[in-house]
């Protein structure tokens, strides 16, 4: 019992909210992207396959406005 | 134990409220009666739906780091010359945190038709607008009749088809 207990005191704690379509100005910020230059990140990989002779594995999903 | 037992029904309660209360906020949906807006636009002047009652109203939720939305501005605004001697009218709801560059993009773009700045989200709170941006079309009797989410280019046609069927309906201007 005082283990569902922690566990709800934790869930309620934690402050997780989904941010809204209208409240994404400063997840929108070039700063917040993963990949500020996608052009240069494709130079790179590029690269990156020509020396190693494998690709990927080097960038993730983005923050942005979330639009559309 | 017993005021554990309690402590976990208090939060439980608390939970299922929480997960209801989105249901019980009354946010704008088709065939329900558009929410006021109240609230001053870029330019200081308070606009309210009911000053336009009579009319189509197509309500656009924008901001300026919303990229869609500018490209869908300059759409709204030629919309707006077109078909204002019909009734119609566009108002802007605008999200972001500085005015400064809203009424900027808005110069900029030369846009006509008024925006709300609603940097609190409180109209969009109201509204809930799925994404940005979105827009909600309002009859003359000020209920939503169509909900726009997102914008392509080829949206267009589909805008102007759309408020076109809602003016054709006439009623009072």
């Amino acid at each position: 019992m005082n283990r569902l207990v922690a566990l709800l005191v934790c869930a309620l704690v934690a402050g997780c909210a989904p941010v809204k379509p209208w409240q994404r100005e400063h997840l929108a910020e070039p700063a917040m992207a993963w990949d500020p230059d996608p052009v240069l990140s494709g130079y790179r990989d590029h690269a990156y396959f020509s020396k190693e002779a494998s690709s990927g594995g080097a960038s993730a999903g983005a923050a942005g406005c979330g639009c559309n | 134990m017993n005021a554990s037992f309690a402590f976990v029904r208090a939060a439980l309660r608390v939970l299922l409220a929480a997960a209801l209360l989105p249901l019980l906020s009354g946010a704008a949906s088709v065939g329900k009666a558009a929410p006021e807006l109240g609230m001053k636009s870029l330019d200081g002047a308070v606009v309210e739906l009911k000053q336009f009652r009579g009319q189509v109203v197509y309500l656009d939720f924008w901001a300026t780091w919303c990229a869609p939305c500018q490209q869908s501005l300059p759409v709204l605004e030629k919309l707006n010359r077109e078909l204002a001697s019909r009734g119609f009218q566009v108002i802007g709801v605008n999200q972001d945190g500085d005015a400064r560059k809203a009424a900027e993009l808005a110069r900029r773009l030369q846009l006509s038709f008024p925006s709300v700045w609603d940097p609190k989200g409180q109209i969009a709170s109201r509204y809930s607008p799925p994404t940005m941006p979105s827009s909600f079309l309002i009859d003359r009797e000020g209920r939503v009749r169509r909900v726009f989410k997102g914008f392509k280019p080829g949206d267009a046609e589909i805008i102007k088809r759309e408020v076109t069927a809602v003016l054709d309906e006439g009623g009072t201007q």
